[in-house]
């Protein structure tokens, strides 16, 4: 199997930015939703089309320049493989059927957690193995805002009558 | 000011190293294992007591100096906090359960990648948290063996 290029990575963070923002558009449209999550849910929505931005930007950067990766790339790129297969949104239409088939509000929250988390996993994974300061600068920064995101969304859950 | 004690990230850890042990223990007694299945669980339960007694010698060689003056304090809290909040195994009955309850291989299996999942997001938060150097490779270590669970549970997974 091919390794993953630099490129390719920051593809797959877009798509799940992309992801994000087509499950929390998704879940706005259930009826009876309660104030508290619509308010947060639109929220997490925006900031994802940040995210994307974000990355889409530092695509074009990396495009112009040479990128350190580390020295055991190989077994890197299949492992960041495994998180991204494994990301709840990794299969076509995840991100819809996920916002649309949750049983209750509950869910719906339960779902965006999970997707947070597996958003984390995969960008702390990168974040280890990047060198370029740059670059992690900005990972950290996407890192610490998808950490107040589980937050809020676990907020909600414990406060809340959902 | 420092918000944890280098003994209480330490103590999460080795809670969470502990709660897998019992989650892959519990599924070793499971009657629909097949012996790959079964010759997994036990590496990974074994592995998981290895961590364990890693974490425990930590706890003796580092004290509050190694943590990362750098890091503003208010920040970890948020991050420790929530990492070990939002891990599957947040409460000691649950690895059990959820080992015993699960309905087939598929879902077990399902489980195994989720702890090992909110087990690493948990490690590279606190290898954040850490400065001296030796202490950060032996948490290095832990999260690349932790990696290849998922790896090797994946496989499985993929099988089913």
């Amino acid at each position: 199997m091919e390794n993953f290029s630099i490129n390719e990575i920051i593809e797959l963070a877009i798509q799940i930015e992309k992801k994000g923002y087509t499950f929390y558009n998704k879940a706005l449209e259930r009826k009876n939703l309660s104030s508290n999550s619509a308010e947060l849910l639109k929220k997490l929505r925006d900031d994802e089309i940040v995210h994307e931005q974000t990355f889409k930007r530092m695509r074009t950067k990396l495009n112009r320049e040479e990128i350190t990766l580390s020295g055991d790339w190989q077994e890197v790129s299949s492992y960041l493989r495994t998180i991204s297969d494994s990301h709840i949104f990794s299969k076509t239409d995840a991100a819809i059927k996920l916002a649309t088939s949750a049983y209750d509000e509950k869910e719906l929250i339960e779902n965006a957690i999970q997707f947070e988390k597996d958003t984390l996993l995969f960008f702390n994974s990168i974040y280890e193995k990047i060198e370029d300061q740059a670059v992690r600068k900005i990972l950290k920064k996407i890192i610490e805002e998808e950490v107040l995101h589980v937050k809020k969304l676990k907020n909600l859950l414990t406060i809340s009558d959902v | 000011m420092i918000f944890f004690s280098k003994n209480e990230i330490i103590e999460m850890a080795v809670k969470i190293e502990k709660h897998g042990f019992a989650f892959y223990d519990r599924a070793l007694q499971r009657s629909d294992l097949n012996n790959d299945a079964k010759k997994l669980l036990q590496t990974l339960r074994d592995e998981e007591k290895v961590h364990e007694q890693i974490f425990l010698n930590l706890r003796e060689k580092i004290d509050n100096f190694d943590l990362n003056s750098d890091i503003d304090w208010d920040e970890a809290k948020l991050y420790i906090q929530s990492m070990v909040d939002i891990h599957l195994f947040s409460q000691p009955e649950k690895a059990i359960q959820l080992a015993a309850k699960a309905r087939d291989m598929k879902d077990l299996v399902s489980n195994a990648i989720q702890f090992e999942k909110d087990t690493l997001l948990f490690f590279y938060f606190i290898k954040k948290f850490v400065a001296k150097e030796k202490s950060k490779k032996a948490i290095e270590n832990i999260i690349d063996e932790e990696v290849s669970h998922v790896v090797k549970l994946k496989k499985i997974q993929d099988t089913l």
